[in-house]
């Protein structure tokens, strides 16, 4: 549990540093929305998606289904987080 | 080029000669009472008016365009605009009255800047002419930085320098005074579809055959000139149309021009190839690489005069230099048709809201945003189409917002505002352009529908202050061609208004009648071609192998941004790095966009406000104006 705890955060960190690294918005580490829409957020433009898309396939060696690419698996930090624990068989699927 | 100068008022004028190639010397003068008239640009139907003017008893020493405006000066006074068909910007110095009039052409083609202080008023075409007047200091207008972020250019009589105004297309200005305001008229106004009657005719086929006559005449009218008419092919239907009616009215073969590219995801060659072939033209191009693109943007920024969201200005600027070097002076272009005729996605776009916001839960509806964009990779790969479409969902809400069609852009563009520096945003925080924007909207915005509003808005700001200026006349003004536009005759925007939306919107069918109303004389394969968007490479042409030019490391060094203060420099400094490690094969439009806005703004400062403008190839473009007593 610990681990999972552990990993969950560090690919939550290494999302939100590539996040602020790329987008520039006025947030930061501290106050960026992690359960809010990047798009809708206006953080990045619908370009960014690709971006962030690629970001996360080549980061953890994962591939990212056409119907995962949604708000609902995609719609904020958090849905990220889970999506990429998910594909590296940290998290069971839906979990 | 000629000069006047009497007691305190000076006009003068650099001549291209395309009309009445010996006889057009201006200023146009007459002495009692003292009238004296400058023009830039052509008087579409200025024989009409001289006839009619000969008719009423005026005599002509020649049968320029001045003259011809000077006696309509002098016969109906300021109701002149209302009768001239054209390009152009016209001063008029009313030596009796000791008034002075500004005007500009309907869709704003031709340039036109004031500027005023307490002891003198100057005009030009330019204000690199500005510049020269020894009290003239200067600064960059911080109202012009955040519309541009906005809205993609100015609005209104808005200049990228403080105190500088242009004269807004459609409008004149009468100044009673060197030092009061001026008197600004509205001669013409862009109507919208509740102003003008629809014409109504039995089927397709006769929409068609009058959208053929009426197009013809326009090209007809506006080829005029003394000198070969050659025109700009893009390999899309809109300038092909323009140079197929331009081939069959010029004896000869037609010279075409484009512009190819070595990056493909922006090189339209074999389309342009297809058209020359097809019809038979004598077609060059000019072949652009990224580093093209670098290595001439400042000069592209020194004749655009104003802060550029692209760089596809460029390569325009390297055409009409080719152009300029095969001793052709006039060009048509397609400009304009995807204003008049719906061509537009941003259309579309509003199109499919409206529908899908009506039944939001249909899956079916929301899919129709695949047939948009088809030029942008996100909308092109469905693997991304689910985010985008959850994305609009969320805005089909905003169903009351009298700008529906432009908030999507609009919210883009104030996500951009992240790159000022915090002192730029602190002041922005009392600036609201959306209200500049609404000061200048006809009564007629707010009656119109959602896709009128935003056709409207597209013709004010992209239309006119990018299409036709940064991207249009400056870049071929800067070589000494003149561009002609016979989608935006005005005569023609009267037409295409006054058809019924059905023709120009088929569903979601683009320019449906342009496409179909000359039938099989355009190959199939243009017809049916869907809407590419012109653009260059930007960030991208910044950071070829590693490699940046020299001035743009200096001008965006975190020395030079802190001083002139306008941008953030740490996050100048991230979109920097971003360019030099970008792997991608495409850079979304907010990185390009912030980054051309930025550099365009710091090469704006570096030219005009410090002064560091004139290399020797400058110069030779910005000839000097030697001024004589009459």
């Amino acid at each position: 549990m610990a681990d999972r705890e552990q990993t969950f955060e560090s690919v939550r960190d290494e999302l939100i540093d590539f996040v602020l690294e790329n987008f520039p918005s006025d947030c930061t580490a501290d106050n960026l929305p992690l359960n809010e829409s990047l798009l809708e957020l206006g953080i990045i433009d619908s370009m960014g998606v690709i971006e962030l898309v690629e970001f996360l396939e080549s980061k953890w060696s994962i591939r990212i289904d056409e119907s995962e690419i949604t708000h609902e698996r995609m719609g904020g930090i958090t849905k990220m987080t889970n999506l990429v624990l998910e594909k590296i068989g940290v998290l069971q699927a839906g979990g | 080029m000629g000069g006047y100068v009497r007691g305190r008022a000076a006009l003068g004028n650099a001549r291209l000669r395309i009309v009445d190639l010996e006889g057009g010397i201006q200023p146009a003068v007459s002495h009692d009472p003292e009238v004296v008239v400058v023009l830039n640009g052509e008087i579409f139907n200025y024989l009409d008016l001289r006839e009619w003017l000969i008719a009423r008893g005026y005599r002509f020493r020649t049968r320029s365009e001045v003259e011809t405006l000077l006696r309509l000066y002098q016969e109906i006074g300021e109701d002149m605009f209302r009768r001239i068909d054209g390009q152009f910007a016209i001063a008029i110095w009313d030596g009796k009255r000791n008034k002075l009039i500004l005007g500009r052409d309907r869709v704003g083609i031709r340039p036109l800047f004031w500027y005023q202080n307490s002891e003198m008023l100057a005009f030009a075409s330019e204000i690199k002419a500005l510049y020269e007047v020894p009290s003239i200091r200067l600064r960059l207008d911080r109202r012009s930085l955040i519309q541009t972020f906005r809205f993609w250019t100015t609005v209104g009589d808005t200049a990228a320098f403080e105190g500088v105004h242009q004269v807004p297309p459609a409008h004149y200005l009468v100044f009673e005074s060197v030092t009061k305001a001026p008197r600004l008229e509205r001669y013409w106004e862009w109507p919208f579809p509740g102003d003008v009657e629809c014409i109504n005719l039995a089927n397709d086929d006769e929409y068609f055959e009058r959208f053929v006559q009426e197009l013809s005449e326009s090209v007809d009218r506006q080829r005029m000139a003394d000198v070969p008419v050659a025109s700009y092919v893009s390999g899309g239907i809109d300038s092909t149309v323009i140079a197929m009616c331009l081939g069959d009215l010029v004896p000869g073969t037609l010279r075409t021009y484009s512009v190819t590219f070595e990056d493909p995801e922006y090189d339209e060659s074999g389309a342009q190839r297809l058209v020359a072939d097809h019809f038979g033209f004598e077609h060059s191009s000019v072949h652009i690489r990224p580093a093209d693109v670098s290595e001439h943007f400042r000069q592209v920024v020194f004749h655009a005069e104003t802060p550029l969201f692209r760089t596809a200005p460029a390569p325009l600027f390297l055409l009409s230099k080719q152009v300029h070097e095969d001793g052709i002076k006039v060009v048509t272009t397609g400009e304009g048709a995807d204003e008049i005729l719906l061509g537009y996605d941003l259309f579309r776009e509003v199109a499919i809201r409206k529908f899908w916001a009506r039944q939001p839960e249909s899956k079916w509806r929301g899919s129709l945003f695949r047939r948009l964009y088809a030029y942008l990779p996100q909308y092109r790969d469905p693997r991304y189409l689910n985010l985008l479409l959850d994305f609009y969902k969320g805005t089909l809400r905003d169903n009351d917002d009298p700008h529906y069609g432009m908030a999507v852009r609009w919210n883009n563009g104030k996500a951009l505002e992240v790159f000022l520096s915090p002192d730029m945003r602190d002041w922005a925080t009392s600036y609201d352009p959306i209200e500049e924007l609404e000061r200048w909207l006809p009564t007629g915005y707010t009656e119109a529908d959602d896709i009128a509003r935003a056709q409207y808005i597209e013709m004010q700001t992209l239309l006119a202050n990018y299409l036709l200026s940064s991207q249009g006349d400056r870049m071929s003004m800067a070589h000494a061609v003149e561009g002609r536009y016979p989608y935006i005759d005005h005569h023609f925007i009267e037409f295409a208004a006054s058809l019924p939306r059905r023709v120009k919107l088929r569903g979601l069918r683009d320019k449906f009648i342009l496409r179909h109303a000359f039938g099989d004389r355009i190959p199939q394969e243009v017809r049916s071609r869907p809407k590419v968007a012109y653009q260059a490479p930007d960030l991208k042409a910044f950071f070829v192998d590693g490699e940046t030019p020299d001035y743009v490391e200096e001008l965006l060094s975190p020395e030079r941004l802190a001083d002139v203060g306008l941008f953030d420099t740490q996050r100048v400094n991230q979109l920097v790095r971003k360019g030099r490690e970008f792997k991608l094969a495409r850079v979304g439009m907010r990185d390009n966009m912030a980054f051309i806005l930025v550099l365009s703004t710091m090469l704006l400062d570096d030219i005009f406000v410090r002064g560091n403008r004139l290399s020797s190839v400058e110069r030779s473009s910005a000839p000097e104006l030697e001024l004589v007593e009459v």
